[in-house]
């Protein structure tokens, strides 16, 4: 079994189809939406979790190519400044994953997980020096 | 009553010439006071640094931009379109760190970001950077022109003084959120329902717990400030040394404040920062670091201090504090705060950090370092602050 979780756009005509639903249908795919921002006939954008075996997310996957999904991995989506943070903690109460952590209780320093990170972009608004920041779809900041 | 170890500030200054000096952080001063008692501690010991790094609202810059040509009587001014208070001398103006730059969305779309500021002006001059700085006045036979622009960095400047009214707060609030709304404050956000906590002190590595009643913290004192240094200009606004203090001598609210200035073309922005609170504002995120002299073993006794020994009371910010409601829901030790849960009502409530007691620890490591190098002196208070009216020389110390 693995847990992925990518970033797919989908362009104007693979919006209005039921795509999600039939990955879940036809590959015996368990998914979590995490975050959506998407509307019939227009572009979107979400993040989905993807649970199964190795086998069912890659034909998963192929399957949403083939129906002009764009996919990319949300693993470098959120990234942090390690030269602007100063382990203040602002983020800690609203990171939802625990990405953001204290770990050390002695030395109080806050860190960053990348790999538990869902991209929810809390942080980034929270944090007060902008040392957490967002990659665009096309690697640009935002 | 007599100490029994009695030191001078000129001795230990001695001693820092001679490299002889022992200094060493308010952590390490915990174990050797426990272990050696406080007489031993302050025989062993000549100075323990302290540190603290947090968001300081109370900050600013006072900045004087050289006369132009022709001379201009600045009334208004602004730095990359933040204003500063020009109702000083011509080309003096003082730049606030909550000041919002001009066109700023503010909260009219609930919580707003408050990209830019007085504290990211201050703290793009000490990087170096390029500021647009904008001057208008109306104009005097003496100081004609009516308007000036022009890019600057800070070496254009001929005084950028950090001048700071309150900084170094000694203790603060815990803050909670008891309605059923997410509020954005300058505690952070704080979650419905009590969902999560915030504090906002080092603790025991904080300045004013390791001198809690200002006996060697005064007006002079030669402290660490944002990389450079500085001095305790005054006591701080709000300065309030009578708040009611637990066994320890340790004020359980607010209490001791210091007012601060330093040179910001010797600071560094690794220990000045500008801050976006969301919802909230701009502000300054200010490092400083504070040595103190350990001229007696009450001096030691006061410096051994631990997070299980300083208390702070929990209120809300949802309702309370707002409406100047005076309602606490408990007292919590630093230690409990620090471990990322408290109890409030039966219920755990998890907590995080506003002040940086990571970097607090840096700081007070990098002034030991200054000290031990000979780069920094101590100095004698000209003046001691607002004292307490619960101070008598060796009341509270148990060694
Ligand atoms: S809020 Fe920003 S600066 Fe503070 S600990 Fe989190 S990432 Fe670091
Ligand atoms: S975007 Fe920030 S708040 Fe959201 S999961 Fe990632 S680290 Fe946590």
């Amino acid at each position: 079994m693995i847990a992925k979780k990518v970033l797919l756009k989908f362009s104007k005509k693979a919006a209005g189809r039921p795509i999600i639903c039939e990955l879940s249908r036809k590959y015996d795919l368990t998914f979590n939406v995490m975050e959506a921002k998407i509307s019939p006939k227009k572009e979107g954008l979400m993040i989905l979790e993807l649970i199964g075996t190795e086998n069912a997310y890659n034909s998963g996957i192929e399957y949403l190519k083939e129906n002009g999904v764009e996919i990319s991995s949300i693993e470098d989506r959120v990234f942090r400044d390690d030269d602007l943070c100063y382990h203040c903690g602002y983020c800690l109460s609203v990171c939802p994953t625990d990405a953001l952590i204290i770990d050390d209780r002695q030395t109080m320093k806050v860190s960053f997980y990348k790999d538990k990170c869902i991209a929810c972009e809390l942080c980034v608004k929270v944090c007060p020096t902008k040392a957490m920041k967002i990659r665009g779809l096309d690697g640009d900041l935002i | 009553m007599e100490f029994k170890v009695n030191k001078t500030i000129d001795e230990i200054n001695e001693k820092i010439k001679r490299k002889e000096v022992v200094v060493v952080n308010a952590i390490e001063m915990i174990d050797i006071v426990r272990k050696h008692g406080c007489i031993e501690a302050a025989k062993k010991v000549d100075v323990v640094t302290t540190g603290t790094f947090g968001t300081m609202c109370s900050s600013g810059a006072l900045i004087n931009f050289w006369h132009t040509k022709p001379k201009i009587k600045a009334s208004k001014v602004w730095f990359n379109d933040v204003e500063a208070y020009g109702g000083v001398a011509a080309v003096d103006c003082y730049l606030g760190a909550t000041a919002v730059k001009e066109g700023d969305p503010l909260n009219s779309i609930h919580p707003g970001r408050f990209n830019y500021g007085g504290g990211h002006v201050i703290e793009d001059l000490i990087a170096g950077k390029k500021v647009l700085l904008r001057a208008e006045g109306y104009g005097t036979d003496c100081y004609p022109a009516k308007e000036f622009e022009k890019e600057i960095t800070i070496s254009d400047l001929r005084d950028a003084t950090l001048l700071n009214p309150r900084n170094v707060y000694q203790n603060y609030s815990v803050a909670i959120n008891t309605t059923d709304k997410t509020i954005y404050t300058y505690m952070g956000v704080l979650k419905p329902n009590i969902s999560n906590a915030t504090y906002s002190s080092a603790g025991e590595l904080s300045p004013l717990f390791n001198d809690p009643f200002y006996r060697t913290i005064g007006i002079g004192t030669r402290i660490f400030l944002g990389g450079g240094i500085g001095y305790v200009i005054y006591q701080g606004t709000q300065h309030d040394p009578d708040v009611e203090r637990n066994e320890r001598g340790l004020p359980k609210s607010g209490a001791g404040t210091l007012a601060v200035a330093g040179d910001m073309k010797q600071m560094n922005t690794k220990y000045i920062k500008g801050a976006s609170i969301l919802g909230y504002g701009v502000s300054l995120s200010l490092g400083i670091g504070i040595p103190i002299p350990i001229i007696n073993e009450e001096m030691a006794f006061f410096c051994g201090v631990s997070d299980e020994d300083i208390q702070a009371y929990i209120y809300d910010y949802g309702y309370d504090y707002p409406n100047k409601i005076n309602k606490t829901y408990g007292l919590v030790t630093y230690k409990e705060l620090r471990s990322g849960t408290i109890i409030i009502d039966g219920k755990e409530v998890p907590t995080t950090p506003l002040s940086s007691y990571y970097m607090a620890l840096e700081i007070a490591e990098e002034l030991k370092k200054w000290i031990l190098d000979g780069k920094f002196y101590l100095t004698n208070p000209a003046c001691l602050i607002g004292q307490s009216s619960d101070y008598e020389p060796l009341k509270y110390v148990k060694c």
